[in-house]
């Protein structure tokens, strides 16, 4: 309680001086406890679930596509996304490899878990959404700024082969995840917003099938 | 008076000039007319082919000399960036490199998309294709927009404008997955890269340029790589895993040069020291030297001119050289030091020429042998010792006569003085008689109870073992590579490229029926990548199904709804037509390219050639059985086919073995009575018993290089008996010493290669020793019943 209160009232102070772009503003010793605190209460819960909403914006065709449907973290386990408008499709990145299960049940692993592009995927998707100590300087280059709403992070990769899939990420929340919005090179970015959001002590039986191969 | 063994005329300085000049010359103009000699250092080089099809043996030397120059160096440390700035001084500072690759461009995947993008319609999978074919068109085009709409889309969504069924994004998957076949590494930071077991390994990948490889000594590629590597572990902690033949092969060369220059150095000191001892003047000494040196040279011109190349391994055989050389000269020389009755030189020639000139005429048959040979390597060694030992017999017959005689007060041998033991008919050899007997019961009594491991075996794995760091290197390389070669693999042979491509499809077809029982992880093939022009074909009728999806698949996306974007998509689809992806077009993204280069091995003698590479497997039987039920595909296992013909080869050898005997017998027909002939023959015999006996006793199989000591055994030991019995005639004393001298000098050579740890020199240096020994002990002891 008493972190939340401290997030609470350092997204009061910074109200004043709201930034015009979060890339301005590196992560300094000035404001890495601030920075700390926030991450401590994203990774607060071993398991979140909610609703999202993404909108795929595709610059060359000057055009959105948007879906939603419910996702879930577990901190042990992986992360579900479940599109269900408007054509439904499961995501699950797991410690084994990232797969998709299409309409007519189709399962396509992308990517697999020996590869290292696996791993630096893996970990900058399970960085970014579950926050904690894995929003560290060995993978990214972090700016971070207090606004009138909450706070706003912004995270470069250092790696250049996870940039040429990710260019940066932009983080905005208060006392949870707001929104993530993931820059791709050429222009093209995908914002994924989060509603409903729930943080359950266990996975059910049918959420624990989700991450099994 | 006894007939002359040779017309005493022909054996002059003449004779002599003759015939080095005209190999010289013939040599000096070859370089007019022939491709340029060379030294080769290739291990791979000394082994038969690996097929017994010519053609694919052909193919597969293609690959292996593909494969030969290629190197792998993984700069390892905890700190990634440590390992990579380490790979990239490597990279910058190594100018042995035909090609080297370090960094990998990350704009290299954009220009795969591209490439995919622009034949989208002809390289769909099999899987995909006959789901279209069999009506799934509205399955895929769902799928196409499940995975479109859905989170972290690894498809390019800037291309649905003109691919609606993500077809690019399918065909991409693919691909990176099936490029994923060839191991663990991926980018990272603009390198290739792994992470084990806490460790960051970066892959520097190249292939040493032809003429790098070929320096040798100090200018070795790799001994200045290994430098290189050391001196960045000493400076940066940064240490290094190496992989791939030309390591193999500079460590068994170097150590091979290496101790083939310390022995030749300790044997010629050793027979210096000898002749001086027992000739007390330089001159024996240093015209030997002499003779030894240019056997070696006229050797070495003879292989020159017929070969245009020689294997370094060529020189250590022929060191053998060193002792059959000295041989000739040291019966020369027992007759210029010790008979005081000789008037000249020609007369000692008379005395000696008929025991030298039957065991040359003997040892020549010995050495045609294993010419007849169908092994380059082999047929080298034979030219090497056949014009060698040629040289060193006119040597001795046509210039040592001229040689001025001590005065004849001084002609006397001391250390024949103080030995009684050397007489032939000394107390002492007497006591010989019965060793032949008894080694040959001994050595049949060894074979007997051995008698399930008397057999014809070789076995590749016990004829190099790797230093333990290099042991090592593959070790770590293996595992963090994961590449999981089985170390066999198919070579697909066809009319023409298209036809190998169909062969390759219809054989991976039920590679891919085996992957699914889990008999093999995955493969590796280039129709994977390029597939045939049947199969493009075929993908492109079969996208027609889609055309009817189009305009519904647009409005999907959020496209205008006026059929614009759909009729745009069939007129795209029409305009490809015949547009097929073909293995040598230019534009064929890099990293397709070095996918494919290491597969295709292309056309040979107007026949095209692929390899296929089956990868986590070890069920070397269900697949040698699958690829005999594909016409066109044949299964390589090097080590096993090249054991195989090492096999066949040591048969072939034994029956040339039986040949060069029945013609060796023959000759000593016409030379001794037959009770001297068949004691003569018996030492062959015995020699092989106790010879096969001792080897059986070492665990050393009967393989190829055994027996080819066994010839070299029978060349040799023949000239003993042939020189005792020759000797018994007349100058019984200083003929024995010369046999001994004879027999301690060659003893010493062939010895001296036993103490090589080179399985296979090592083996013909013990064979050899073994051999030697027991035929000059027997030849003592029959010549005396003879």
């Amino acid at each position: 309680m008493k972190r939340l209160l401290a997030v609470l009232a350092l997204c009061l102070g910074a109200y004043l001086s709201a930034p015009a772009d979060v890339f301005d503003f590196p992560l300094t010793a000035a404001t890495q406890d601030d920075f700390a605190a926030v991450c401590a209460v994203l990774s607060a819960h071993a398991i979140q679930k909610g609703d999202f909403t993404q909108t795929k914006h595709i610059a060359k065709l000057n055009r959105n596509l948007v879906s939603s449907g419910a996702y879930l973290i577990s901190r042990d386990d992986g992360i579900v996304w479940q599109t269900k408008k408007p054509f439904p499709s499961t995501l699950t990145v797991t410690s084994a490899a990232v797969m998709q299960t299409t309409t007519s049940g189709k399962k396509s692993v992308l990517i697999a878990g020996s590869n290292p592009t696996f791993e630096s995927f893996s970990t900058i998707i399970s960085s970014v959404f579950v926050g904690g100590d894995r929003l560290n300087a060995q993978h990214f280059d972090i700016f971070f700024s207090p606004s009138p709403d909450g706070w706003t992070i912004a995270l470069i990769p250092k790696d250049s082969a996870v940039r040429a899939l990710a260019q940066q990420f932009v983080l905005c929340g208060t006392t949870t995840l707001q929104s993530v919005t993931m820059h791709e090179p050429g222009g093209d970015f995908v914002r994924y917003e989060f509603a409903n959001q729930s943080f359950p002590a266990t996975l059910t039986d049918d959420e624990k099938a989700l991450f099994a191969a | 008076m006894k007939k002359p063994f040779l017309p005493r005329n022909s054996l002059t300085p003449r004779t002599w000039l003759f015939c080095h000049g005209a190999l010289l010359l013939a040599l000096l103009l070859s370089f007019f007319f022939a491709r340029p000699p060379r030294f080769n250092t290739s291990l791979l080089d000394i082994l038969p082919p690996s097929h017994s099809l010519k053609s694919v043996g052909q193919a597969d030397a293609v690959l292996s000399a593909n494969t030969s120059r290629a190197v792998t160096v993984l700069a390892y440390a905890e700190d990634f960036l440590a390992a990579k700035s380490a790979a990239a001084y490597l990279y910058e500072h190594t100018p042995y490199f035909d090609d080297a690759t370090l960094y990998v461009d990350t704009a290299a995947t954009k220009g795969l998309t591209d490439f995919l993008f622009a034949n989208r319609f002809n390289l769909l999978d099999a899987q995909t294709v006959t789901l279209l074919e069999a009506g799934g068109a509205e399955s895929l085009a769902q799928d196409a927009l499940a995975r479109i709409y859905g989170a972290f889309s690894l498809t390019d969504s800037s291309l649905l404008a003109d691919d609606p069924f993500d077809l690019t994004g399918t065909t991409l998957l693919r691909f990176l997955r099936a490029a994923q076949n060839g191991g663990a590494m991926a980018v990272k930071d603009g390198v290739l890269a792994a992470e084990h077991d806490g460790l960051w390994y970066v892959m520097l990948r190249g292939s040493f340029s032809p003429a790098a490889l070929s320096l040798a000594g100090k200018h070795s590629a790799v001994k200045e790589l290994y430098a290189q590597c050391r001196s960045l572990t000493q400076t940066t902690g940064v240490r290094f895993a190496f992989s791939g033949v030309p390591f193999h092969s500079y460590e068994s060369s170097s150590q091979a040069q290496r101790q083939v220059s310390v022995i030749s150095t300790i044997g010629i000191i050793l027979v210096v020291l000898l002749f001086l001892a027992i000739f007390r003047s330089p001159l024996p000494a240093i015209v030997s030297a002499a003779a030894v040196v240019l056997s070696c040279g006229i050797g070495l011109a003879a292989v020159l001119l017929f070969f245009r190349q020689i294997h370094i391994l060529t020189f250590v055989f022929g060191t053998t050289l060193i002792g059959t050389c000295v041989d000739y000269s040291i019966h020369f020389f027992v007759h210029w030091k010790g008979d005081a009755a000789v008037r000249d030189g020609a007369e000692i020639r008379q005395k000696i020429l008929r025991g030298v000139g039957i065991s040359f005429l003997s040892t020549e048959i010995c050495f045609a042998a294993l010419f007849l040979s169908p092994f380059p390597f082999l047929q080298q060694v034979a030219a090497f010792l056949f014009f060698g030992l040629l040289c060193v017999f006119l040597t001795v017959t046509c210039l040592f006569p001229y040689l001025p005689l001590p005065p004849a007060e001084t002609r006397t041998i001391p250390l024949l003085r103080t030995s009684s033991a050397l007489r032939l008919n000394a107390p002492l050899l007497a006591a010989f008689r019965v060793l032949p007997l008894v080694l040959t019961m001994g050595a049949v009594a060894v074979l007997a109870y051995n008698r399930s491991s008397v057999k014809i075996d070789n076995n590749l794995r016990d004829m190099y073992t790797m230093s333990d760091h290099l042991l090592e290197s593959e070790k770590i390389t293996a595992q963090v590579l994961d590449y999981g070669s089985a170390g066999w693999y198919f070579l697909i042979e066809g009319e023409t490229a298209q036809d190998v491509l169909q062969t390759e499809e219809a054989f991976t077809a039920l590679l891919a029926r085996a992957q699914a029982d889990g008999k093999l992880q995955s493969y590796l093939a280039t129709s994977d990548f390029v597939p045939s022009q049947a199969r493009q074909e075929r993908s492109y009728a079969a996208c027609a199904q889609l055309l009817p999806l189009a305009a519904a698949q647009y409005d999907a996306l959020g496209f205008s709804d006026d059929g614009t974007e759909a009729a745009a998509f069939s007129a795209d689809y029409e305009s490809r037509a015949r547009q097929f992806v073909l293995l040598d077009q230019a534009d064929m993204p890099a990293i397709l390219q070095s996918v494919t280069k290491n597969l295709w091995i292309g056309a040979i003698d107007g026949r095209w050639y692929s390899c296929v590479l089956p990868l986590h497997t070890d069920d070397e039987a269900y697949f040698r059985a699958l690829a005999a039920s594909v016409p066109g595909v044949y299964f390589v296992n090097k080590t096993a086919d090249i054991g195989a013909e090492l096999n066949a080869l040591t048969a072939m050898m034994l029956k040339l073995l039986a040949a060069a005997f029945a013609v060796v017998l023959v000759l000593l027909c016409f030379c001794y009575p037959p009770k001297t002939v068949a004691c003569i023959t018996a030492i062959p015999v015995i020699t092989m018993l106790v010879t096969f006996a001792a080897l059986c006793l070492s665990h050393i199989s009967i393989g190829f290089f055994s027996v080819t000591g066994v010839v070299l055994v029978f060349g040799l030991g023949l000239d003993y008996v042939i020189y005792a019995i020759e000797g018994k005639k007349s100058d019984g004393a200083l003929n024995s010493l010369a046999i001994l001298v004879s027999f301690v000098t060659t003893a010493l050579s062939f010895g001296a290669l036993a103490l090589i740890n080179f399985a296979p020199v090592h083996t013909i240096g013990l064979t050899v020793f073994v051999g030697l020994t027991t035929a000059c002990v027997s030849a003592f002891a029959i010549a005396k019943s003879a």
